[in-house]
C-alpha cells in the first residue's frame, strides 16, 4: 500500500507541474495517434487468436470471427475502423507539424515521423490482404502488376515482399509476417525514439520564449488528452456499430474484380492512372523524398507555406483524379 | 479566499476525481468484460477446418456391444466397441443421407428410410444402398477413445 502511494503522490506532483502556455489541442494529436496505436494492436492481438493466415482458411477464419464468435464483429470493426482513424490523425498531425514548422531544430524527429508515417501506410496495405477476399485479393494484385512492372528492381521487391510473383499463399503468410511480426515492432521502436526526442527537444514554440505561465497544469493537459482519447475511442465504436465491416466474397484468383483502393492511397492510384507505372513509382518517390526532406527544403517560412500548399493541392487533385477514375 | 469556500472547492475536486475514476473503472471494467466474452470460443460452432482428432469418451464409458453417436466435422459418425475392438462409421446412409441406427441386439446398421442393412465394417448386407459406410481412424489413446479422419 506504502509503494502505491508513493507512486500516486509521484504521479501528481508530476501532474501539478506548469505546462507551457501554448499547449493547446493541436499538440494532443501526437498523442492521440499513440492511443490509436494501442488500440490496434491490443484488437490485432485478438484478432490473431481466430485468425488463420493460410490462403485455405484465412477467410473463413475471418467469416468466422464476424458471424460466430462474441463480439467478433465488433473487434473486427473497431480493428479496421481506428486504422482508418489512425491514418487520418496521423496525416492531420503531420499537417500540424508542418505548418506550426515545429520541425524547426527537429529535423531528426521529423524525418522519424515521415518513417512513421511510411510505416502505418505498410500497416494499412498488409493488413488489407490479410481477409483474403475478392476486395483485397485484387486490390494487392494490382499493386502487383505495378512493381512488377518498374524496371531492375521490381522483381526482387516482388520475391522480397510477395515470396514470389504471384499473389499466393506466400504473400499471404508474408503480408502476416510484416503485419503482426515485423511492424508492430518497427513502430513501437520508432515511436519510443520519436516520444524520447520530443521530451528530449522540447515542445516546439515559434517566438522560443516560453517563460510565461498561463497557469495550466500537465493535469489539465492530461484531463484534455484523456477526454480525446475517450471521444475518438466513441467514434470508432460508433463507426464499428453503424458500419459493420463487411467481407467481399472469397478471393478468386481466376475471376477479376475491379477494386478502387481506400481513400489513403488514392493519391497514389490517380498518379498511376495519369502517367505510366515506372514514372508514377518515379515520382511518388520523389514524393517521399520531399517530404523527409521538408526542414531543409523549408528553411523559409514563406517557401514551407508554398511548398506545403502546393503539395496538398497535387496530392487532393492526384485524390479527386483516382476517385473519379 | 474564505475558509469556506475552500473547503467546498475541496469537495468539488474529490468528488469530481472520484467521479473520473468512477467512469475509468466502469469503461475498463466493460472492455475487459466483451474480451472475455470474445475469448471464448461459441460451443456452438467451433472453427476448426483441419481438425486431427476427436475424443470421444473415456474407454469404459462404452461396454462391448454397445455404440456412441457423435458429431465429428458436421458429419454424425457411430463409434462401436466390439469384441475385436472399436469401429468407427459415418452414420449417413450412403443411399439417400439418411442417419442410419445401431442394433445392439443384431449388432447391424441399420437406415429406417429404405431399410438398408450394414454390418459392423460398414459393408451393404441388406436393401438399396451398393456402396459401404465410410470408415474412419479409430484408436485408444490412453484411456480415451479417438477418431480421426482417414480411412480406419
Amino acid at each position: 500500500m506504502n509503494a502505491l502511494a508513493r507512486v500516486r503522490e509521484l504521479l501528481r506532483a508530476e501532474l501539478r507541474q506548469q505546462a507551457p502556455y501554448h499547449l493547446n489541442l493541436w499538440h494532443l494529436l501526437g498523442g492521440l495517434t499513440l492511443f490509436l496505436l494501442f488500440l490496434e494492436i491490443t484488437t490485432g492481438i485478438l484478432l490473431m487468436v481466430y485468425y488463420r493466415p493460410s490462403a485455405d482458411e484465412a477467410y473463413e477464419s475471418v467469416f468466422y470471427i464476424i458471424n460466430d464468435v462474441q463480439l467478433g464483429w465488433l473487434i473486427h470493426g473497431i480493428h479496421g475502423w481506428g486504422a482508418q482513424l489512425f491514418i487520418l490523425l496521423v496525416l492531420v498531425h503531420v499537417l500540424r507539424v508542418y505548418f506550426h514548422e515545429a520541425y524547426r531544430e527537429r529535423e531528426l524527429n521529423w524525418v522519424i515521423g515521415v518513417v512513421l508515417l511510411l510505416v502505418v501506410g505498410a500497416f494499412a496495405f498488409t493488413g488489407t490482404l490479410l481477409v483474403w477476399d475478392q476486395k483485397a485479393f485484387w486490390g494487392i494484385d494490382a499493386v502487383r502488376r505495378v512493381i512488377a512492372d518498374v524496371p531492375v528492381v521490381g522483381k526482387a521487391i516482388l520475391y522480397f515482399l510477395w515470396g514470389g510473383t504471384e499473389l499466393d499463399a506466400n504473400a499471404l503468410l508474408r503480408f502476416y509476417v510484416f503485419h503482426v511480426g515485423l511492424l508492430p515492432w518497427v513502430a513501437i521502436g520508432l515511436v519510443m525514439a520519436h516520444l524520447y526526442l520530443v521530451s528530449r527537444q522540447g515542445i516546439f514554440h515559434r517566438s522560443g520564449v516560453g517563460a510565461q505561465t498561463s497557469g495550466q497544469t500537465y493535469g489539465d493537459v492530461a484531463l484534455r488528452g484523456l477526454l480525446l482519447v475517450v471521444l475518438s475511442f466513441g467514434i470508432v465504436l460508433t463507426l464499428a456499430v453503424i458500419f459493420p465491416v463487411e467481407l467481399a466474397g472469397r478471393a478468386d484468383p481466376l475471376v477479376y474484380q475491379s477494386v478502387k483502393p481506400a481513400w489513403y492511397f488514392l493519391p497514389a492510384y490517380g498518379l498511376l492512372k495519369l502517367v505510366p507505372k515506372a514514372a508514377g513509382v518515379a515520382l511518388a518517390s520523389v514524393g517521399v523524398l520531399g517530404l523527409l526532406a521538408a526542414p531543409w527544403l523549408g528553411r523559409n517560412s514563406w517557401v514551407a507555406w508554398g511548398l506545403g500548399m502546393l503539395g496538398i493541392a497535387i496530392i487532393a487533385l492526384l485524390a479527386a483524379y483516382g476517385w473519379r477514375w | 479566499m474564505s475558509e469556506n469556500e475552500t473547503e467546498g472547492s475541496y469537495e468539488r475536486r474529490t468528488f469530481l476525481s472520484k467521479l473520473l475514476g468512477g467512469a475509468l473503472t466502469v469503461g475498463i471494467v466493460g472492455v475487459m468484460g466483451a474480451i472475455m466474452a470474445y475469448l471464448f470460443p461459441p460451443e456452438r460452432r467451433v472453427f476448426n477446418p483441419t481438425r486431427r482428432r476427436m475424443r470421444v469418451a473415456r474407454a469404459d464409458e462404452i461396454p462391448i456391444g454397445k455404440g456412441k453417436q457423435v458429431l465429428f466435422d458436421g458429419e454424425p459418425v457411430w463409434v462401436l466397441h466390439l469384441k475385436g475392438g472399436w469401429i468407427a462409421l459415418s452414420a449417413i446412409c450412403t443411399h439417400q443421407g439418411c442417419i442410419v441406427h445401431w442394433d445392439e441386439k443384431r449388432l447391424m446398421l441399420n437406415c429406417p428410410c429404405h431399410a438398408g442393412l450394414f454390418d459392423v465394417n460398414g459393408n451393404v448386407l441388406a436393401g438399396p444402398p451398393r456402396r459401404p459406410l465410410k470408415r474412419l481412424r479409430v484408436s485408444v489413446v490412453r484411456d480415451e477413445i479417438v477418431i480421426g479422419p482417414g480411412e480406419g
